[in-house]
């Protein structure tokens, strides 16, 4: 009897387990997924060079489907990095160095799918950095009417011909606004890459508090690319909205490491500032009125 | 020493300028870093519209607008963030029966992305962002939020924004540029298309494409 009932528990539990676990991690997933990694490449070949590769495509959804792949341009234009795909006459379109066994998959769920590339460099290329993007587009048949959207996902590929490479650079300047009117607390570091080859810059500060405790710890490692200049943004987003702060830091690129001056930035929202500015004003009233009172006093007293 | 006011005053100034060195340093400290490689991965998913955002129009008269919402959302791992374009799929970006790269129907909007524009001419369609750090409104932000969706066949909106998808030879428009990793973030995207009685009836298609990738 013992044994029946422990039979029918279990039974009960592993139905329950079944009941409660699949249909909840079937519906986390989205209905159209696709996932790409690694994120971003970096190969280094000689003028002439060949090079075999694979990304993994993974379909992350719920819903099958068939996914092109097709290599593009990757450039950036102004100092916030805009990312463009398409080709300009001033830089040399690395795409067309890169061809794919196939370029259409099927993808079922969950599927993880290895897209092998293959990358001949010309033999008449200059040393330096040449920069594509692979793309993964999950195709959508168009139905209905309006408008059918094609999620698209890229791996950046950064490719370094070897030969005369030069890697120079520099910190063109540290910005740390006096006053934040609200949170986030946020900095400024340009960075120019004056050399041929892109270079990564890791960037930290620190924020602390007059008394050098430290509060937060900021970092973040950025790509430089060649003949440009990068403004690299770092913020602390819990930074609250009152306090007085002071920012140091460094600069890590092509070998060196650069001191960032100190510099102190008051957090004051407007909440803050109002307070602070009807205390003041209150302050000045109490110490106007308590004089003026002192004086009538004195005078009486004459 | 004796606590007259004055010295009461000069105390509370005190105090007043000296506030915001206090403040900053009952504000918690930073603990252990703790750091490990994992390998990047970047994912555009959508959850609702998979293939298709539907836009219903008809006109008896006058001009009359349809608006429906597509929601495009990404998730990396990639420390420094990711960028979401927007593109046509093709060299036109009219809506058409059937779309091509030389497909001629219900024209695209001139306004571009840098300077979207309110929408209230016949026979042309564009797209619309309003998420919150991006807001194509003329008078507040978050202009669509309250719309009703999908919103068929109505006057043409005085207060939300449109411009042109543009071309797949041309520049991608930016539709958001992140600085961290991001977990299902989500962008929505509004399409709107304009017509009057003029319009031939038809079933009018175009296909764009959302692309996804991560920060250098």
């Amino acid at each position: 009897m013992r044994n029946r009932r422990g039979v029918v528990v279990a039974w009960i539990a592993c139905l329950c387990a079944t009941l409660l676990t699949t249909p909840a991690a079937w519906a986390a997933d989205p209905l159209q997924s696709i996932t790409a990694s690694p994120t971003n490449e970096s190969v280094s070949l000689s003028a002439g060079g060949t090079y075999d590769g694979f990304v993994k495509i993974t379909n992350t959804g719920q819903t099958p489907y068939q996914f092109i792949v097709s290599a593009s341009p990757f450039s950036v234009t102004g100092e916030s990095y805009d990312q463009s795909f398409a080709a300009r006459p001033d830089l040399i379109d690395a795409s067309k160095w890169f061809s794919f066994a196939r370029t259409t998959y099927s993808a079922n769920p969950r599927d993880e799918i290895a897209v092998a590339y293959h990358i001949k460099v010309p033999t008449d290329i200059a040393a330096g950095g040449y920069y594509a993007a692979i793309f993964a587009e999950a195709s959508n048949t168009s139905a209905g009417q309006g408008v059918t959207s094609h999620k698209r996902v890229g791996v950046l590929m950064y490719i370094t011909v070897t030969g005369d490479v030069i890697k120079s650079g520099k910190v063109l300047g540290y910005n740390l606004p006096l006053i934040h009117t609200q949170p986030p607390l946020h900095a400024d570091v340009r960075l120019q890459n004056t050399g041929n080859v892109h270079y990564d810059a890791t960037t930290s500060l620190v924020v602390s508090d007059i008394f050098g405790n430290t509060k937060a710890r900021l970092e973040s490692t950025n790509t430089i690319f060649p003949k440009s200049t990068r403004k690299l943004s770092l913020t602390w987003d819990k930074a609250p909205s009152f306090g007085l702060f002071q920012v140091s830091g460094t600069v890590k690129y092509l070998d060196k490491t650069e001191q960032l001056p100190t510099r102190y930035t008051l957090m004051l929202s407007a909440n803050a500032f109002l307070i602070i500015f009807i205390a003041v004003i209150l302050l000045a009233a109490y110490a106007y009125l308590t004089r003026k009172r002192r004086s009538n006093v004195v005078r009486r007293r004459r | 020493m004796k606590l007259t006011r004055r010295r009461l005053l000069g105390l509370a100034t005190a105090g007043l300028m000296l506030a915001p060195i206090f403040a900053s340093s009952l504000t918690e400290a930073v603990g252990t870093t703790v750091q490990s490689v994992v390998s990047g991965s970047i994912t555009a998913f959508s959850n609702t519209n998979p293939t298709t955002t539907d836009i219903n129009v008809s006109s008896a008269s006058g001009v009359k607008q349809s608006i429906n919402k597509d929601t495009v959302s990404v998730s990396t791992n990639n420390a420094t963030g990711y960028t979401l374009k927007l593109a046509d799929a093709d060299t036109s970006n009219d809506m058409c029966i059937t779309p091509g790269g030389s497909c001629t129907g219900v024209p695209s909007t001139s306004a571009t992305s840098s300077s979207p524009a309110i929408m209230s001419g016949a026979n042309q369609w564009g797209y619309h962002i309003d998420d919150g750090t991006t807001t194509w409104c003329s008078t507040a932000s978050n202009c669509a939020s309250g719309l009703t969706l999908p919103s068929t066949s109505q006057a043409t909106s005085s207060t939300l924004k449109f411009a042109k998808v543009p071309l797949s030879s041309g520049t991608a428009d930016t539709l958001k540029s992140t600085s961290g990793t991001a977990s299902g973030d989500t962008t929505p995207v509004y399409y709107a298309i304009n017509v009057d009685p003029t319009q031939a009836s038809g079933t009018y298609k175009d296909d764009v494409v959302y692309t996804a990738t991560v920060n250098p």
